[in-house]
């Protein structure tokens, strides 16, 4: 177990090498040139190299890329172009944002979405399991921003029960600390973007529960427990998903990542000052360190994710050994 | 008799036909070579390169070959534009910033010889020995009577020579809820409610905080930092300038009660008195001299333009300040000092040692201490910017204002009409303009945009060097159909680079070139330019 975790943890460092490299080189090869966002439409040529010494990016590609490594050794991730800010600090009130939205909305959608998955594949071929299967394969294939906009123009607009957006009401909390997010205030920005979210992330685990119930209830387990006399119910949560459940749990720490990176679009549409909004501010300004600490960060949760993964297969599949 | 005269005609026109037959080949000049119009990618920047198409249709028409050159923007239409010059013709869109209604920054800057080496504003290696001189001149005056008379005479030689063809300036429209707020003596300024002037006249009707939305966060609340416009017109609100630019381009006394030339090099600053920063210290000639100097030390890359000809900055008195150039440079006065803000000396000066950061750029400044019309309350990045005024401000600001970001236009549209925010300061998309118009409280603010849209010239290609043909092109463009098929009504003309906007510089008297083929093929003619058999425009014979 020893040799392989540590074998495991050294894929996960070649893994991130390999990312945080692909990322520098990615974001220099993209059109756009930071010292462009001086106004000057001509580029004024000397403030344009004034910047360009300050950000270091006079120096060769190469040292720029050496120097980058070697930050980020000491997770010292730069300051940025635009703010000239530590992108650290700049990162962590973001991401607590983000979590605070995507968290919660995951961990319902996972909920919900294994019990009703277990519930479709159990009435197989009923009127109401053909509905849902084909609602959440809709609601799966429909772009999340337009989701977004239907949920403020029906919710907000034409009903007026939520907010357009935002995490709080503007103006409401003049102090710079956690109390907000203590406040109803910020459950009835967060309530929108939370049912948008779960309503879109629910599809994938539902439909996933849905197949591979399917094929447990072929099992002759299955059949022993019904000829025990077990109720529908124990058969259906005590046996059936149960040993269904293990794909969607380790799927979960897996689409962590990709859920925080898909906080792009979802706090676009809300408002929601997380760390998706900061990247995209990022990038239309060529802001390169925020940029690239951002996705690296969401790399690591993704790498991180999946070794938790293969780790919680072997947990709760005995069967599992690790060599 | 009118048979005899049709006939009589149609013999000379046969005879002409054949004189110029004969001639053709001995008269005629080399076929204009094809011209290369560096534009916009149309799935991006569509309006851009739709007028680009449109220009190219018209020119068409003269029996010019034209081809559109799209190229992906930023890069690398902006290194063929400004640095590596690769273009017959470019479609040139300057937008509008206050800072441009100086008026050297769309004439002489744009069209001075002496401009033209890469990475400079003239793109086109215009060169005329009467702009250079005009150019020139006007630099060297400070008093604005005396030097709008050279402007309006450059905008003339300008509209004659065609270094460009202006198109048209933008006209964006922004909505407030006049149910919440109003703004008595609205000025007409290219920002429209976003212009200083606007802004402190923004007058909640609850006396609760006036609920701004736009969808652009602040990058940064240090001026040595910030790089980018929107970043400083929130500066403008917390930090005073010597001189404001005002609502009609013309300098306004700001944080100095006057100002006098005394010699071409020499300004000095009398400042006004009984002035203090936020936090109660006076602002004195010790805080002006400090920010110049501190500024220009430590490299602030936005001011390193403004603050290059500045020599030296002394104290003549606690409330005088001496400013030596190193050359005569009328656009001093608006460029710095209506763009350098007062640091408080006694918060700036030992912030490296004390904070024990590399450099004054990364210093956060927060609390933030200014001598602005408003005081900063705080900033949530990404959520919020809240600004208490000064009653004590000179400028007198009329409310509190609540600066909201939003993640998108279309947002910041909806929670106006919801009556969530009071203004909006994103322009509203001209599609749902209408649409606007209709809701009962909501009132459109249109400004004109002190940009524009131009075609430029390279005018080191030979062809284009030739002013007939320039001006004649000036006639071939297809301006009311560009306004209001691609533009949607939302623009409008003017004869010179200066628009109309910028009403104190613009020069009025100057009549707009009329889309007219004919007018344009008989300037051609008129210059000795010829069409080949094929219809193609020639050079007139050497």
């Amino acid at each position: 177990m020893a040799g392989y975790l540590l074998r495991r943890f050294w894929h996960m460092v070649l893994t991130l090498f390999a990312m945080a490299t692909l990322m520098f080189f990615l974001f220099r090869l993209l059109p756009g040139d930071p010292t462009a966002t001086v106004i000057s439409p001509s580029l004024y040529p000397k403030a344009q190299e004034a910047m360009r010494q300050q950000f270091g990016l006079d120096r060769p590609l190469f040292e720029q890329y050496l120097l980058y490594l070697r930050n980020l050794l000491v997770l010292d991730f730069g300051f940025s172009f635009q703010t000239n800010r530590p992108v650290f600090e700049m990162i962590q009130g973001r991401l607590l944002n983000t979590l605070l939205l995507i968290l919660p909305s995951m961990f319902a959608a996972y909920l919900l979405g294994a019990v009703i998955g277990a519930i479709a594949a159990w009435k197989r071929g009923s009127a109401g399991e053909v509905g849902l299967v084909f609602t959440a394969t809709a609601l799966q294939s429909a772009p999340l921003f337009w989701l977004g906009m239907l949920a403020i123009l029906l919710f907000s607009i034409k009903l007026d029960l939520f907010p357009i957006g935002h995490i709080v009401t503007p103006g409401l909390f003049p102090e710079q600390d956690w109390r907000m997010y203590l406040s109803a205030d910020f459950l009835h920005h967060l309530a929108l973007p939370f049912l948008v979210n779960t309503l879109y992330q629910l599809c994938f685990p539902l439909l996933l529960m849905r197949s591979t119930m399917l094929s447990t209830i072929g099992e002759d387990y299955i059949e022993l427990a019904r000829m025990k006399g077990l109720s529908e119910r124990r058969v259906l949560f005590g046996h059936a998903a149960r040993n269904a459940l293990l794909p969607l749990a380790t799927t979960l720490p897996m689409i962590l990542g990709w859920a925080v990176a898909g906080s792009v679009v979802i706090e676009t549409v809300f408002s929601w000052p997380g760390l998706g909004l900061l990247m995209v501010e990022a990038i239309s300004r060529a802001d390169y360190p925020v940029a690239q600490a951002a996705f690296l960060l969401i790399a690591v949760l993704t790498v991180f994710g999946t070794f938790i993964a293969d780790l919680l297969c072997g947990l709760l599949d005995p069967r599992i050994v690790y060599a | 008799m009118k048979l005899a005269t049709a006939f009589a005609g149609a013999l000379m026109g046969l005879g002409g036909l054949l004189l110029t037959d004969t001639t053709a080949a001995l008269a005629q000049g080399q076929p204009v070579p094809e011209i290369k119009l560096l534009t916009w990618p149309a799935a991006k920047y569509q309006h851009y390169f739709e007028t680009s198409n449109y220009v190219a249709e018209g020119w068409r028409k003269l029996g010019l070959k034209v081809t559109l050159d799209p190229q992906p923007f930023p890069s690398p239409m902006l290194s063929k534009w400004f640095k590596e010059h690769d273009f017959d013709v470019v479609m040139s869109v300057l937008s509008g910033s206050p800072q441009r209604s100086e008026p050297d920054f769309f004439t002489n800057a744009q069209f001075n010889s002496r401009n033209s080496a890469p990475g400079d504003s003239n793109v086109g290696s215009f060169a005329s020995a009467k702009v250079d001189e005009l150019g020139a001149r006007q630099l060297a005056l400070y008093d604005a009577q005396e030097r709008r008379k050279v402007i309006h005479e450059l905008q003339r030689v300008l509209a004659d020579e065609q270094p460009e063809a202006v198109i048209a300036y933008v006209v964006n429209t922004f909505a407030m809820n006049t149910a919440k707020v109003d703004i008595p003596g609205y000025e007409d300024t290219s920002d429209g409610p976003r212009s200083l002037w606007n802004m402190l006249r923004l007058t909640s009707k609850s006396g609760a905080p006036v609920r701004i939305g736009r969808t652009i966060d602040q990058g940064t609340f240090n001026p040595l930092a910030a790089t980018i416009v929107e970043d400083f017109n929130t500066l403008s609100l917390v930090y005073d300038k010597l001189v404001e630019l005002g609502p009609d381009g013309s300098p306004r006394m700001w944080l100095a009660q006057s100002l006098a030339v005394v010699d071409p090099t020499t300004v000095v600053v009398k400042l006004r008195q009984g002035h203090s920063f936020s936090d109660g210290k006076p602002v004195t000639a010790d805080d002006v001299k400090f920010s110049f100097d501190y500024l220009k030390r430590w490299n602030a890359v936005y001011f390193k333009k403004y603050l290059e000809k500045l020599a030296s900055v002394e104290i003549v008195d606690p409330e005088t300040v001496r400013f030596t150039l190193t050359e005569a440079y009328a656009p001093f006065i608006i460029n710095t000092l209506g763009q350098v803000p007062i640091l408080p000396k006694h918060v700036w000066a030992d912030v490296v040692e004390k904070t024990g950061i590399a450099k004054p750029q990364d210093f956060r400044n927060m609390p933030l201490v200014g001598s602005g019309p408003y005081v900063l309350r705080y900033w949530r990045e990404g959520q919020e910017i809240s600004l208490q005024r000064r009653a004590d401000h000179f400028a007198k600001p009329a409310s509190d204002l609540l600066i909201i970001v939003f993640g998108s236009a279309e947002l910041v549209g909806a929670s106006l009409k919801k009556g969530d925010i009071d203004v909006s300061f994103q322009p509203i998309v001209p599609t749902v303009v209408k649409e606007f118009a209709a809701e009962k409280n909501v009132k459109l603010i249109q400004a004109r945009s002190n940009g524009h849209m131009s075609m430029r010239y390279n005018t080191a290609r030979p062809a284009l060097a030739n002013r007939a043909l320039r001006q004649a092109m000036a006639h071939a463009i297809p301006y009311e159909a560009i306004i209001d098929d691609v533009l949607g009504g939302d623009a409008g003309r003017s004869a010179t680079p200066i628009v109309p906007v910028n009403a104190f510089w613009h020069d009025s008297s100057i009549p707009l070139p009329a889309y007219d083929i004919d007018k344009a093929k008989a300037i051609l003619k008129a210059a000795g330019f010829s069409w080949g058999p094929d219809g193609a425009l020639r050079m007139p014979a050497k």
